[in-house]
C-alpha cells in the first residue's frame, strides 16, 4: 500500500507579509505563542476591522464609487434593484470582453454630462426611465 | 516701479499655489477622492477570498480590485493607520494578491490566459487626518515564490528567523516580553 505525501497547505498573503515586518514575531504567531496586547493596540486593530468593515460596504454599495456620474443611480437611485441589475451586467457581461469594456468606458465618460442635462429636465427622466426599464427587464431575464 | 510689480505678481502666484495645494490636499482628506488613473476603472470584486494551487500554493482576500479601462487589474489594500506612510509588508501582501488574481478562476475576473495585472498596487491610508491613496511597485513572482520558500524555510525550523528591521516595531509587538531578538536594548542588527 503506498501512502500519498500531505500536500503543504496554502500560505495567506497576510502570512508572507508577516515576513516583511519581522519574521521572529511571523514565527511566534505560527507556534501559537500568547500574544501581551496592551490596550493601544487592541484599540488599533478595532478601529482597522472596523474601516475594513466600511469600507467594504461603502464600495459594494456604490456610494464611493462614481456615483453621481451614473445614468441609473439619478433615475432609480444607488440602492434600488434596478441599478445593482445594472451594475451586475456590467460586471459580468460587459467587462469580460473588450467591446464592453469600450461601451463602459464611453459610458463613464458621457454619464456626468447626461446626469447634468436631466437633473435639469423631469420629463427627461421620466423618458430615460422609460427605456431602462425595457432595458433593465431584457437583462434580468437574460442573467435570470 | 517694475521690480514693486514683479514682486506683487510673484506673491500673488505663490497664494494662488498656496491656495490649489491646500484645496488638493482637502479633496484628498475627504475620503472618495480616487488617484487618477483609479477615477474611470471599475470595481470588479471586494472581499473575496482566491485560492491558487500553481505556480504556488496561495490564498488571499483582497480588499478591493478594480479594473482598468486599459483591461488590467488594480488591487488596493485598505491600511489604518496614525501616519500616511507605506511598509514593507503592505508591498508584499500586494504582490501576492497580483500573483493571485494573474492565475486565480473567478468569474467576474478577465479571462485567464491574457489576464493582465498592474506592476503596481495601491494602500487606501486611513488615517486621523483623513484618508490617502499611496501606490507602490510590486514584487515580481519570482520574489513571491522565494518568500514563499523562506516561509516554509522558517515553518519547518530550517532556517532562522531575522528580527525586525527597526526597534519601533518591537516597541508595539505583542510579544516582546519573551523575544530573545528584541530590539531597545541593544542592536541586534
Amino acid at each position: 500500500m503506498t501512502s500519498r505525501g500531505k500536500r503543504p497547505r496554502r500560505l495567506s498573503a497576510s502570512n508572507l507579509a508577516a515576513l516583511g515586518r519581522c519574521e521572529q514575531q511571523a514565527m511566534f504567531r505560527h507556534h501559537g505563542r500568547a500574544e501581551r496586547i496592551d490596550p493601544a493596540l487592541a484599540a488599533a486593530r478595532r478601529r482597522g476591522d472596523l474601516e475594513h468593515t466600511r469600507r467594504h460596504r461603502a464600495v459594494t454599495a456604490g456610494r464611493s464609487r462614481r456615483g453621481p456620474c451614473f445614468i441609473a443611480t439619478a433615475v432609480y437611485g444607488g440602492e434600488a434593484w434596478q441599478t445593482e441589475t445594472l451594475r451586475k451586467w456590467r460586471d459580468r457581461s460587459l467587462m469580460p470582453c473588450r467591446a464592453g469594456r469600450a461601451l463602459v468606458r464611453a459610458y463613464y465618460r458621457l454619464s456626468p454630462t447626461v446626469v447634468i442635462a436631466l437633473t435639469r429636465r423631469p420629463w427627461a427622466v421620466r423618458l430615460v426611465r422609460v427605456l431602462l426599464d425595457r432595458l433593465i427587464h431584457h437583462v434580468a431575464r437574460r442573467m435570470a | 516701479m517694475y521690480g514693486g510689480l514683479l514682486s506683487l505678481l510673484l506673491i500673488a502666484l505663490l497664494a494662488l499655489w498656496i491656495i490649489t495645494k491646500v484645496a488638493r490636499e482637502r479633496r484628498c482628506l475627504a475620503g472618495n477622492d480616487y488617484p487618477p488613473d483609479l477615477a474611470r476603472a471599475v470595481l470588479v470584486m471586494s472581499e473575496k477570498e482566491l485560492v491558487i494551487d500553481r505556480p504556488m500554493r496561495l490564498v488571499g482576500k483582497p480588499d478591493e480590485v478594480y479594473l482598468h479601462p486599459d483591461g488590467y487589474l488594480v488591487p488596493v489594500e485598505t491600511k489604518t493607520r496614525d501616519r500616511a506612510r507605506i511598509h514593507t509588508d503592505d508591498r508584499i501582501q500586494l504582490s501576492v494578491y497580483a500573483v493571485l488574481l494573474r492565475h486565480a478562476r473567478y468569474a467576474r475576473l478577465p479571462a485567464r490566459p491574457g489576464r493582465a495585472v498592474a506592476d503596481y498596487g495601491y494602500v487606501h491610508l486611513v488615517t486621523p487626518r483623513g484618508t490617502r491613496w499611496k501606490a507602490t511597485s510590486l514584487l515580481s513572482e519570482a520574489d513571491v515564490a522565494r518568500l514563499v520558500g523562506r516561509r516554509i524555510e522558517l515553518e519547518q525550523g530550517t532556517a532562522r528567523p531575522r528580527p525586525a528591521h527597526h526597534a519601533s516595531l518591537c516597541r508595539r509587538c505583542p510579544y516582546r516580553s519573551g523575544c530573545p531578538q528584541r530590539q531597545g536594548r541593544r542592536c541586534p542588527v
